[in-house]
């Protein structure tokens, strides 16, 4: 159950489920109160800021000064801004880069933990440690392994024959380390997603296929990857969501202009670059919705992809 | 503006229903800590003894020095936004000029009797302080005069001139350089003499009279000049002198550098005084074989902070005092001892403590490099723009020299950037 | 799941590689931290410890109020996943199960979280905790993070496809209230989502860095991160003693989890494996 079950399940109606209360309107209230702590504190903290955002995105402003009114001018900018769509392109290269060799890599460890019965548990603790630990505390630490003359992967693969690769100076080179970073992050924490996944399928569906005279291999992609699907999108919609904000591990290597090309300029970092480094918050605050629209209708995308498969599955056998 | 919030506050408050937060409408201090004079400053932007001693010799003051890590401009964009928590004072980086247009928010020095001591400190850096209307916004701590460091014993080994007088004859223009780095190299294949293309543009318009705008804020019109330190620094790359390590003041490259530093690799570069520390702490394996001297095409300066005094401050006069005594001719010899901060007063040059020779350039007295240097800096106006305006060149360059973009449309590219830029900060 | 023994082998053997590649990060911080700074830009790269390590920890712990600060930063991540624990998963399961007036516009108002940057919301936060007299307390990290609406999101999802309807009904049967129902029958099923929901929103309060930066004005009271940053020199980064620091702060992290990790794997396996 849990996890593999398809998203979008049944709503439980307030009749069917909330005992009759005093009257009509008392019977809405518990709800209303349980979500009250989240939107009292939503409403004091966070709405102010998005007010404040979209006011500010109408401003000319350096962030000290006075403000000048400019209505819609910094959008019309930003339409026309071919850094602001680079940036964007960056984001979404950089997002698929990482987002598959994680997911790969994610499902063979997690078959691998699923696998092992010795030291199981200091497995998952070593794969998941990464994701614990800041990425700007890490900057120093990756930028000294992907150092292109001086590093130790460089250094490495030198040991095998092979020429000093431009991590940091050739634009693909710093999408690639950017990728690895990001990777390095996740990949423990999907895959411990994945392996609740495959822990969570009886063993009597594999031990089926084995007695059908499947291998291991076609029983992986026949039986068991179907029934991942779930999982594995949501982990995918989960990391579209947090990879269109990539933001620390850009910064970190190379640096608030996103390097040469500015092929590691992500959306979140030209707003930052704009709003704190240029003194345009008017204009940074613009790029900001400008990221969302694009996160949002990636999001939507992505929930698509999701949604239609599982609604003509519906139809199929049930897991 | 807080009249705004105040209401907006109240409203989303009573919409949910929460009274009790309306209740806690007392006024926020103006100033981080009343009754102490907070002093905001960079973690080694300020000599930590001097900080010491101040505290203990202005006891009436009841200073706070408060050391921030990277982010000191965020905090200190976010209480001028907010208008309260304000330090009373703080120190500004070489981005000086960007808070010209907000002058007001910064208590003007001239009126605290700063005028007075004007004489003591190097002209071009007191000027840099003060806005195009006479405004004294930043009090002058450190500067960074530009010299050439070089490798004396790879010189040498290569049968090259080596002694700093020597060299400094040998290369007086950029173009001379460029020839000896040339002949270097044919000596010496593999190793660099100039950083990267950023280097040479950066310090060629450091050396120049006039940057980007005039001292009205108008974007001029002939930017030739800056096409001169563009083509020179592209000339530098085509001639295979850099050695590419772009945005090398940025974490992710500069392990090449500095590594670069350790194995020999970068055999000379131009840079202002403060790499020495970095240089020191390094590549501690390389003392003694460095020396420095003048600066190809003449005296430039790059870097350097200031310490302003916030309007909200209820005591500027306490505060002044304060800073014209941390930061006094006297005071700065030690500053540069202890963190490597430049003095910006030329009686400081003379302090025999700063004359000794130093073992790791092979017992040279650099300060008469720099000393020279520094005098000869030429008065220049920054505009609040220039840093945003240099960065756009620069990229444009490193993207030339590391992604093999085309240098007309690079400089083209660069030009819009420029223009685009300043057209939505309603410059032009 | 792997049948042959030859196969066994090579899983440890490649699960035990992948294992040393990703946690050589932590190696090299180690290596770093056991050296001079100039030793980190040797080359060919030293790869084995040095003997400064004592030296640099004692640097970091002269530089910095570590242990105070350290403190602060326990503090503030134990009250805000609590917090988000609770509020979230209250919110969501009600979101998830059940239908009111105005659900949906409300649901719909959690996107507009992702329309503002930290770094820009940090510029007006300041202001409400200015008026609120928050500025300089730990009440202007733990509360605003409270409202996190990746949590709901998260744990909405789960609610949906953890909590069948018949669970419910069979409760408002027994005579369950609302409470009720949330506590004794959602909690427990939640229990694996709450806890990727907590290691998560405990490590992005420990590694937070930049609102902490602004509103705990007090240089003397600050959270860890914060701490080390002023170890940050202006033109000179003392790159050695920054890694020590950055180590010594991981390791209460890593300990915490490791100690949570048991119970966290363990509620994950057992979560899945309910019926």
């Amino acid at each position: 159950m849990s996890l593999l079950d398809a998203p979008g399940a049944t709503v439980v109606t307030a009749e069917s489920a909330a005992p009759p209360r005093q009257g009509r309107r008392g019977r809405y209230l518990p709800y209303y109160l349980a979500i009250s702590p989240f939107f009292l504190i939503f409403g004091v903290f966070w709405l102010y800021p998005l007010g404040y955002s979209f006011f500010v995105a109408l401003q000319r402003w350096d962030g000290i000064g006075p403000m000048h009114f400019v209505g819609l001018e910094n959008f019309r900018f930003l339409a026309t801004d071919a850094t602001f769509w680079h940036s964007i392109l960056n984001t979404l290269l950089i997002w698929v880069m990482s987002v598959v060799p994680m997911t790969v890599l994610a499902m063979l460890i997690a078959i691998g933990l699923n696998s092992t019965i010795r030291f199981t548990g200091l497995y998952r603790i070593a794969y998941f440690v990464p994701n614990v630990t800041s990425t700007v505390a890490m900057s120093l630490v990756f930028a000294s392994i992907f150092s292109g003359q001086f590093g130790i992967l460089n250094w490495v693969l030198g040991l095998f024959g092979v020429d000093p690769v431009p991590w940091l100076t050739n634009p693909w080179g710093i999408r690639t380390a950017i990728a690895v970073m990001i990777i390095w992050r996740w990949v423990g924490y999907n895959a411990i997603i994945f392996l609740a996944g495959l822990q969570a399928i009886p063993d009597e569906v594999h031990e089926a296929a084995r007695i059908d005279g499947a291998g291991p291999v076609q029983t992986f992609f026949r039986v068991t990857l179907p029934l991942l699907r779930p999982v594995l999108l949501f982990s995918v919609l989960m990391s579209a969501i947090s990879g269109m904000q990539v933001f620390a591990e850009s910064q970190v290597l190379v640096g608030n202009r996103g390097g040469p090309e500015e092929a590691g300029l992500t959306m979140v970092l030209y707003f930052y670059n704009q709003a704190f480094y240029y003194n345009d918050f008017g204009y940074g605050a613009a790029i900001a919705w400008g990221i969302f629209l694009v996160v949002v209708i990636f999001a939507i995308l992505n929930w698509r992809l999701i949604q239609r498969p599982e609604r003509r599955r519906a139809g199929e056998v049930a897991p | 503006m807080t009249l705004t919030r105040r209401t907006f506050l109240a409203a989303s408050a009573a919409a949910i229903g929460a009274a009790a937060l309306a209740t806690s409408g007392c006024a926020s201090p103006a100033t981080a800590s009343p009754g102490r004079l907070t002093l905001w400053y960079a973690t080694r932007g300020l000599s930590e003894a001097v900080l010491r001693d101040a505290v203990a010799r202005f006891p009436a003051a009841r200073l706070d020095p408060a050391a921030v890590g990277d982010g000191l401009k965020h905090r200190l964009l976010a209480v001028m936004s907010g208008g309260a928590y304000l330090p009373d004072m703080t120190m500004l980086g070489d981005d000086v000029a960007s808070y010209f247009p907000d002058a007001d928010q910064f208590v003007d020095l001239n009126t605290l009797g700063a005028a007075r001591l004007a004489g003591q400190y190097l002209p071009w850096k007191w000027q840099s302080g003060i806005t195009s209307d006479g405004v004294m916004i930043g009090f002058p701590i450190d500067i960074g005069p530009s010299a050439l460091y070089y490798r004396h014993d790879l010189f040498a080994k290569a049968g090259f001139p080596s002694e700093p007088d020597d060299v400094a004859r040998a290369v007086p223009t950029w173009d001379d350089y460029f020839r000896f780095g040339q002949e270097l190299q044919r000596a010496l294949p593999g190793h660099y003499l100039i950083t990267d293309t950023k280097t040479v543009f950066t310090y060629s318009m450091a050396q120049l009279p006039v940057k980007y705008f005039d001292r009205q804020n108008r974007y001029l019109p002939d930017q030739s000049h800056v096409r001169e330190a563009w083509d020179r620094a592209l000339r530098a790359f085509r001639l295979g002198l850099t050695a590419g390590y772009a945005g090398s003041q940025d974490p992710g490259t500069s392990v090449d550098r500095h590594a670069a530093w350790n194995t020999g690799k970068e055999l000379s570069f131009v840079n202002a005084s403060w790499v020495t520390g970095e240089l020191k702490e390094s590549a501690p394996g390389t003392a003694g074989a460095w020396r420095v001297c003048r600066t190809p095409g003449g005296a430039g300066n790059q870097g350097g902070s200031y310490l302003a005094i916030m309007r909200a401050c209820p005591r500027p006069q306490a505060a002044f005092e304060v800073i014209s005594w941390m930061l006094s001719p006297e005071n700065q010899p030690r500053t540069y001892l202890d963190a490597g901060l430049f003095p910006s007063s030329p009686a400081a040059f003379a302090d025999p403590r700063l004359l000794e020779p130093e073992p790791f350039f092979g017992g040279q007295v650099t300060m008469d490099v720099f000393a020279r240097s520094a005098s000869e800096v030429k008065p220049a106006y920054f505009s609040p723009w220039d840093i945003n305006i240099s960065d756009a060149f620069t990229d444009e360059l490193s993207n030339v020299e590391l992604a093999g973009k085309d240098p007309d449309l690079a400089w083209t590219d660069a030009r819009t950037a420029v223009e685009r830029l300043l057209q939505r900060k309603g410059v032009i | 799941m792997i049948w042959t023994r030859r196969g066994r082998v090579i899983t440890y053997l490649a699960m035990t590689a992948g294992a040393v590649i990703l946690l050589f990060p932590y190696y090299w911080l180690t290596v770093m931290a056991s050296n001079t700074t100039a030793d980190i830009y040797a080359y060919p790269p030293r790869l084995t410890f040095g003997g400064h390590f004592l030296a640099n920890i004692g640097q970091v712990f002269a530089r910095i109020d570590f242990f105070g600060s350290l403190l602060n930063t326990v503090v503030v991540a134990v009250a805000t996943t609590l917090l988000v624990l609770l509020f979230d998963s209250l919110a969501a399961f009600t979101f998830a199960k059940y239908r009111f007036p105005g659900s949906s516009v409300l649901f719909g108002l959690l996107l507009a979280t992702f329309v503002v940057p930290t770094q820009l919301a940090a510029i007006p936060q300041f202001a409400i905790m200015a008026d609120l007299g928050w500025v300089g307390s730990l009440k202007a990290l733990v509360i605003p993070a409270a409202a996190n609406a990746f949590g709901i999101f998260w744990m909405r999802q789960y609610c949906q496809s953890a909590l069948p309807d018949e669970l419910l009904e069979a409760a408002r049967m027994d005579g369950c209230g609302f409470l009720r129902t949330y506590w004794n029958i959602a909690v427990p099923v939640l229990r694996p989502a709450l806890a990727f929901l907590g290691i998560f929103t405990f490590v992005n309060s420990w590694n937070d860095y930049l609102w902490p930066l602004v509103v705990l004005i007090d240089s003397h009271h600050v959270t860890l991160q914060v701490a080390l940053a002023q170890l940050n020199g202006l033109y000179v980064k003392d790159y050695s003693v920054v890694m020590a620091g950055t180590l010594v702060a991981i390791v209460p992290l890593i300990v915490v989890f490791l100690f949570g990790a048991r119970h966290f794997i363990r509620n994950i396996t057992a979560g899945a494996l309910k019926g």
